[in-house]
């Protein structure tokens, strides 16, 4: 092995290293580094709050997007924190307006594409929803609570 | 002061740079890519050009490099070129060429998805092991670059710090991957995030469809319901994350924590959901392959000379019952649990 390569080798595994100890020293995050800090935080509490969009057919149905597919690119996890970002921001209504626009726009699509089994919808909608948690999730389909956020239409 | 530096640099490069046959690292290249190639095939990077430019929400890599959410046709083309690469990577054909592909792509395409709101984990370890390898020789043996090689008379490959060091170091990389979630847990919630509900209570939230992806099972609650399972479950978590890094320097703890590690990951996927398997992949870096193979060398050679053994006193029998010699044959071609092999 030469020493250039060596180097390189040292530089490298330096680097790797040094980036990710910073990152949990400093508990921040420059992906592809990171402190993991997932679920560290303890939460006792037995209510769950969470954004989700739903889906209106032409009969006026609602229906909560709840498959990866119907949200792709998106998950739950990922939407939801996202949208939920987008609501702190000073133009949050329109910005959600133009957000679920452009999701209802490939939620069509994708169905029409045959990606996902959805209802064809003519309108998205964005809740808050609030459970109690249940030990079985028996209460998924019946939240206590929902608040709606920002709606579209096609 | 000077001679305990020398002391740990000297340990330093023993310890990543100590001579290694080249399979090792080798066949975990060729398992690595594959598994790679297969898992992300299927994946589909290019809708993110066409999400909206409200939740762009760059990270500081994507800011720094200034890199944009490109349109879908050329993400669309990335892929592809992302999944060559991961396919020729596997074979060991351009590897050299192919490696850094791989990884370019890897930062980009795995990286694009967490510029819209959340940061996920599942594939950070899957692109740091994508940057080791793109320097490394990890194509030298097992390859179709490495039999071409030989074909025009290249000298045998001999052991070498090139084939020791991606492997330690992305040993690494795991170890403090693992250590720094459990060192999360410790830092923001102390002993309580195992003495307390915690856990229980996350079971169960992740039955309401909050995650990447969705659980496998519906044991989740079920474990939820007895406190004492979900705090043991806790307590075994943080435990195999915090001592993870003994792997590093023991094989008996390689033994324990790196399987450990393994069922972690997919005991929540199965309870909770989140998709871990790009990181299960990365596991292949553990397995000392030289030593496998040379023990299945072993294997199919002492069952060779067996068989040898078994047809000479065939052979013999012919020579003095022919009746005889053809039970025996036929004992040996159709093995029964009163024959053993």
């Amino acid at each position: 092995m030469t020493r250039s390569r060596r180097l390189l080798a040292n530089l490298l595994i330096g680097f790797l290293l040094a980036a990710s100890a910073y990152d949990i020293v400093k508990d921040e995050e420059h992906w592809p580094f990171s402190q993991y800090p997932m679920f560290s935080r303890v939460s006792e509490s037995r209510n769950l709050t969470w954004l989700r969009v739903y889906v209106v057919t032409s009969d006026g149905q609602e229906f909560p997007l709840l498959t990866h597919a119907e949200v792709f690119p998106f998950d739950q996890s990922r939407l939801s924190k996202a949208l939920g970002a987008v609501r702190t921001r000073r133009d949050a209504q329109s910005e959600i307006a133009a957000i679920l626009a452009n999701c209802l726009d490939r939620y069509e699509r994708l169905r029409l594409e045959g990606r996902h089994d959805g209802p064809p919808a003519v309108r998205m909608r964005l809740y808050e929803v609030k459970w109690t948690l249940h030990p079985a999730a028996a209460n998924l389909s019946s939240p206590d609570e929902r608040t709606l956020v920002g709606e579209a239409s096609l | 002061m000077t001679r305990w530096l020398d002391r740990v640099a000297g340990a330093w490069q023993r310890y990543f740079f100590d001579p290694r046959p080249a399979t090792d690292l080798a066949v975990s290249r060729v398992l690595f890519f594959t598994l790679a190639f297969a898992y992300y095939l299927p994946q589909d990077f290019s809708e993110w050009g066409t999400v909206s430019p409200e939740l762009w929400m760059p990270t500081t890599l994507f800011r720094i490099f200034a890199l944009p959410a490109l349109p879908a046709a050329v993400i669309h083309g990335i892929q592809i070129v992302f999944k060559t690469a991961l396919a020729l990577a596997a074979i060991g054909l351009a590897t050299r060429i192919a490696m850094p592909v791989a990884c370019a792509c890897a930062f980009y395409l795995l990286g694009l998805p967490q510029n819209f709101g959340q940061i996920q984990h599942f594939d950070t370890l899957v692109v740091l092991v994508c940057a080791i390898l793109a320097v490394s020789r990890a194509g030298d043996a097992w390859s179709v670059d490495g039999w071409l090689a030989d074909r025009r008379g290249r000298s045998p490959v001999a052991p070498s710090g090139e084939y020791t060091w991606p492997i330690r170091a992305i040993w690494v990389m795991t170890a403090v991957i693992f250590f720094a979630a459990g060192f999360s847990k410790l830092r923001h919630s102390g002993l309580r995030w195992i003495f307390s509900d915690h856990l229980a209570i996350v079971l169960v939230r992740h039955q309401y469809f909050v995650s990447d992806g969705d659980p496998l099972t519906t044991w989740g609650p079920a474990i939820a319901a007895h406190p004492w399972a979900a705090r043991l479950m806790a307590a075994i978590a943080v435990g195999t994350e915090l001592f993870y890094p003994l792997t590093l320097v023991s094989a008996r703890a390689r033994l324990i924590f790196v399987p450990a590690g393994i069922a972690f990951l997919i005991g929540i996927r199965m309870l909770m959901g989140p998709t871990f398997e790009p990181f299960v992949m990365c596991s292949v870096f553990w397995v000392p392959w030289s030593a496998v193979l040379a023990r299945v060398r072993t294997a199919v050679e002492a069952r060779r000379a067996r068989q040898s053994a078994a047809r000479s006193v065939i052979d013999a029998e012919l020579a003095a019952s022919p009746t005889a010699a053809t039970l025996s044959r036929a004992a040996i071609s159709t093995p029964s649990k009163s024959s053993p092999p």
